[in-house]
């Protein structure tokens, strides 16, 4: 059985690790178009401040890749023909497969106003390339401007920062973090941003840009300077060579619960493919790094000849900023009944539909974060007099006996 | 352990969950994907039981609980055959 899997990021790994699963005699060869190695793109921020060498950048070591007995190719895939089962390279070179799996990821959407008068200022920060071509434009004391206060905006912002950046960031939405938080739990993630010296401007966008990038113009007429400007403003699927090569694909590649894509052995998983958000039941872009994993795995295991199901995932993010930890996870857009605690520098808020659990959002409060997580994407049922008492006194010690039974019965 | 975003936490060969200080950037996903809330915060990296990685013998709970009431088990394993 000869296995192929275009991409070497996170659904890759997971991919070896389930294809040996199951099968420890067929080749696999992964192409690596980035030419880097299996690396954790979350850590390109730590590599700009220092805090990760190179050598600490790796997901996957050179020994994991020899152990599962895997060839990895430093090319680029041009193209794919399903019919005749071949993948080209841009080399010339043209690999056949059995199974295929395309874990191509994603890229960052650059906004048009920038497309259009783009320049060596302007940057994205997606790859670990990225990093490497920004570090040197980073200026302590200059003005750094973020479009975008996403995950990758807010992280860059951190440690351009912490490389003593003065940093602007520029919101389209009224609030910080918008696809994770609420209001109140922005307002407060953004007060402590702001504690740590950057400045935020919401509902604000991006109206010009002069051409050599040192002024950024804003739909209220203010002009602010900036030696760096970074587009963050989110990501989209790579799915140019599965459209090219006629597979079924929306946003994202179309799987079916298998990983299928709608070519019967090829399958997809990690960023680039649309799978389903649990609680909504509807197909989502999920593009979490645990799910790409998870994904990688079931593909792997089922194009090694298994036949396990992937439900789908929920979204859910952990995230360090300036010393403080903010945990989302669930339906920001849920709507049932909201209940907030708040201690010192820790905040809770869990939003419920009945005795369902849907949301909730952790500010310096890990502890309780796993089995919140747990009991939303089991979509567990408590008596519905248990969310308020828990909301009193949020800590392990308050969870139903019911929980710790069920989690055994899972085990078990 | 799959969700972990460096690969810091890993497996021995005995099947032991542990975590490679060396690599971990507390991001804390870890932590929020734990369904028993037994990855804790730690100064340089997330800590976690490794049941006592290393030492000889039994984890130090187990040797040091008066009643014999913790024990270590099998994934699977009856308490009740013990």
């Amino acid at each position: 059985m000869q296995y192929v899997i275009i991409g070497n990021g996170i659904a890759a790994a997971g991919a070896v690790e389930g294809i040996r699963h199951l099968d420890k005699e067929g080749a696999i060869t992964v192409i690596d178009g980035e030419r880097r190695g299996s690396y954790s793109r979350p850590l390109i921020t730590y590599y700009l401040t220092g805090k990760r060498k190179p050598e600490q950048m790796r997901y996957r070591s050179e020994r994991f890749f020899q152990q599962h007995r895997v060839k990895v190719l430093p090319e680029q895939a041009v193209k794919i023909d399903p019919q005749a089962g071949q993948v080209m390279l841009r080399s010339g070179q043209v690999l056949g497969y059995d199974r295929l799996l395309l874990a191509t990821g994603a890229s960052p959407v650059i906004p048009e106003i920038l497309e259009k008068n783009g320049c060596d200022r302007v940057k994205t920060m997606y790859t670990w390339q990225d990093a490497e071509q920004l570090d040197p434009l980073i200026v302590p004391g200059q003005p750094a401007v973020v479009m975008g206060s996403g995950l990758i905006g807010l992280k860059t912002a951190e440690a351009l920062c912490q490389r003593g950046m003065q940093i602007t960031i520029i919101e389209k939405q009224p609030q910080v973090l918008p696809r994770l938080l609420s209001g109140p739990s922005a307002q407060l993630v953004g007060e402590h941003l702001q504690n740590n010296g950057m400045e935020i401007l919401t509902s604000r966008e991006v109206t010009g840009l002069q051409e050599d990038g040192q002024v950024i113009e804003l739909d209220n007429g203010r002009r602010i300077e900036a030696q760096l400007v970074i587009a963050a403003v989110g990501t989209k699927p790579n799915i140019s060579l599965a459209v090219a090569g006629g597979l079924a694909a929306d946003h994202g590649i179309k799987v079916d619960s298998y990983l299928r894509t709608s070519v019967a052995n090829i399958y997809a998983a990690g960023d680039v493919i649309e799978t389903v958000d649990i609680l909504s039941g509807r197909p989502a872009i999920m593009a979490l790094l645990p799910l790409a994993h998870r994904e990688g795995f079931v593909a792997g295991q089922n194009m090694a000849g298994g036949t396990y199901s992937y439900p789908g995932g929920i979204f859910m993010n952990s995230v360090n900023l300036m010393g403080m930890n903010i945990m989302a996870a669930g339906t920001p857009s849920a709507v049932g009944t909201t209940w907030q605690w708040r201690e010192n520098d820790q905040y809770l808020e869990i939003t419920t539909e009945g005795s369902c659990l849907k949301h909730y959002i952790a500010l310096n409060m890990s502890q309780v974060a796993g089995p919140l997580t747990t009991i939303i994407e089991r979509q567990m049922n408590f008596p519905e007099s248990f969310w308020p008492e828990f909301i009193r006194q949020p800590d392990l010690t308050s969870l139903p006996r019911l929980y710790w039974e069920e989690l055994r019965e899972v085990s078990g | 352990m799959n969700g972990c975003i460096t690969g810091a936490l890993q497996q021995d060969e005995q099947g032991v969950i542990y975590v490679d200080e060396e690599f971990c950037v507390s991001c804390y996903t870890c932590i929020m994907l734990c369904p028993y809330g037994h990855i804790h915060v730690g100064p340089q990296a997330v800590h976690k039981c490794d049941l006592c990685r290393g030492r000889s013998g039994q984890p130090a709970c187990v040797d040091a609980c008066p009643n014999g009431a913790l024990r270590l088990i099998d994934e699977g394993e009856s308490l009740c055959s013990m």
